[in-house]
């Protein structure tokens, strides 16, 4: 592991090069230990595809002791276990309004719209990170077929819960937002509260399953009554 | 009690030191853009530095009290009147019911003013700051506009003679001057994370010449106009990971993108340096059009000098609130 000095209250641990189920699992393991190890002046940690900035107080700590620390904890960290990442199913409602793009894509595959809805949830997604917006998950994994550019002119508002294709990329946006990415569904599911916990965390993955219209209208009346 | 707003001014919102703790699940901090002169007119108005102030934005604004208190403003220079009458900035005001306080921006881009007790909106996870992205925080989630009124928490302006005593004791003490008042604007920076991506002659290009603040600049960030910047291998791209306010990236073009207090969490672009946060607020103020110069500077300098400064708000937070003596 390298540590790299971020600003004067911050050291960022750098896990691996590469988009990895490996590489990531190091990042999500230092930062449980950290964690655990409940060091006072820590303020925060933020993980990324395969590094992990910690912040501290910098009145009590120091960027040379922080690194013997993170030295440390990550030697225990790679020998422990860490906790199961848990599976979360997110139910989309595919195509039609909901996911005005979903003929695109499927024109630019060469595949049915009803092969697209099959690739895209025949895979588990491993959630990399959260970033961008609360909530949002930077996935990998999106199977190669399905790849498609982002939009040439981005919306000036894509509603809550759109599930969507950017290049490489997969996701779900937890909430409205302007953005560029190709729209293929819908989630009745309400991402975004603060101080809710998500229905998913950094290190766990993603499996999205297809609900009919009827489904979907009765999923987005129980999110309203709680 | 509360505050009216008569006046609402530019990208005007509530702000405190911003949300901390939940950046891993995508949350931007946000608060003050300049925090010295939030801090400062925190201080001078009794506050404990976590109090939540209004910031205004470009030219100025206009409020109403509705009950006596104690008030202050801050920012690089700003003028402003209390009943018609001219006020100082950075100094404890005192404010009867109905008087109406205006202030116009005379220099740089940002003004604050703090209430004794602060302003009293709800907290969201742990903070009042205004996130304009996600429309959560401060007032509803949004800019202020005229006719908004501002909570804010019982007010005793009885040892208002003591607080003047006591800040005009503190400016004794402390040099209480915006790090962005000298001539020169020049901005100290530690190298980022991605240094080692990036020969000398980039980073020697970096502090060589100044750069024009460009017009797409905000809360975000400043976008930068001048010497390009390039890596080594023209390798641009990074993989995700975390950004802090300061951060300076370089984009796809070569031109710097530094980071400001509500830039998102992750970003994707090699970062070449990290600004000093004595330096920030420098550029909270930079306007449009500006001109900024940086300078490398040392870690253990800067460390030592923050902890120099931070020991001195400290004191003059006790200070203030009777809890030192001098």
């Amino acid at each position: 592991m390298e540590i790299r000095p971020m600003g004067i209250d911050g050291a960022l641990c750098v896990l691996g090069s590469e988009v990895s189920d490996a590489v990531n699992e190091k990042v999500y393991a230092l930062k449980d230990a950290v964690e655990a190890a409940d060091i006072a002046a820590v303020t925060e940690c933020v993980p990324g595809y395969a590094t992990l900035l910690v912040r501290f107080d910098p009145m009590r700590m120091d960027y040379r002791r922080m690194t013997v620390l993170l030295n440390r904890l990550n030697g225990s960290a790679a020998a422990g276990s860490r906790r199961e990442g848990r599976l979360a199913e997110i139910p989309v409602l595919y195509g039609g309004a909901y996911g005005p793009d979903l003929k695109e894509v499927a024109q630019h595959a060469g595949l049915t719209q009803e092969e697209v809805i099959r690739i895209h949830c025949s895979a588990e997604y491993r959630i990399y990170m959260l970033g961008f917006l609360p909530g949002f998950p930077y996935l990998g994994g999106l199977d190669e077929r399905l790849h498609t550019p982002r939009r040439a002119t981005p919306r000036p508002l894509i509603p809550a819960g759109s599930v969507g294709i950017g290049g490489k990329q997969t996701g779900v946006y937890p909430m409205a937002s302007p953005g560029g990415w190709q729209l293929i569904g819908r989630t009745p599911l309400r991402l975004f509260t603060p101080g809710r916990p998500l229905p998913y965390r950094p290190g766990d993955r993603i499996r999205f399953v297809p609900i009919d219209e009827a489904t979907f209208r009765r999923m987005e009346a129980e999110q309203h009554e709680r | 009690m509360s505050v009216k707003v008569l006046n609402a001014g530019f990208v005007t919102t509530i702000q405190d030191r911003g949300r901390q703790g939940f950046a891993a699940e995508g949350w931007r901090a946000c608060g003050a853009c300049d925090a010295w002169a939030a801090r400062t007119a925190n201080l001078m108005a009794g506050n404990d530095p976590r109090a939540a102030v209004v910031e205004t934005t470009a030219w100025g604004l206009t409020l109403c009290f509705q009950e006596a208190c104690v008030t202050a403003f801050s920012g690089l220079s700003v003028q402003g009147t209390l009943r018609g009458q001219d006020v100082p900035m950075n100094q404890p005001l005192l404010a009867e019911a109905g008087d109406v306080l205006e202030l116009r921006i005379l220099q740089g881009l940002r003004t604050y003013v703090a209430v004794r007790g602060g302003i009293l909106v709800p907290e969201v996870l742990g903070s009042r700051s205004t996130d304009l992205a996600c429309g959560i925080g401060g007032l509803e989630g949004r800019r202020l506009k005229a006719g908004d009124v501002l909570p804010i928490g019982p007010q005793s302006t009885d040892d208002f003679p003591k607080l003047q005593r006591r800040a005009a004791l503190l400016r004794r003490i402390l040099k209480m001057e915006h790090p962005a008042a000298g001539e020169d604007a020049c901005v100290r920076v530690l190298p980022g994370p991605d240094i080692g991506l990036f020969p000398e002659e980039a980073r020697r290009a970096f502090v060589s010449a100044p750069y024009r603040v460009g017009a797409d600049s905000n809360r975000m960030g400043l976008r930068l106009e001048g010497q390009g910047v390039i890596p080594a291998d023209g390798k641009m791209d990074v993989l995700s990971g975390a950004v802090v306010s300061g951060s300076v990236q370089i984009a796809a073009s070569g031109q710097p993108i530094v980071m400001l207090c509500d830039h998102q969490t992750t970003g994707g672009y090699a970062q070449l340096a990290v600004v000093s946060p004595l330096d920030l607020p420098i550029l909270a103020q930079m306007k449009p059009g500006g001109q900024v110069r940086f300078q490398w500077a040392d870690p253990s300098d800067q460390l030592r000098a923050y902890r120099k400064r931070e020991r001195a708000w400290r004191f003059g937070t006790r200070l203030m609130n009777g809890k030192e003596t001098a």
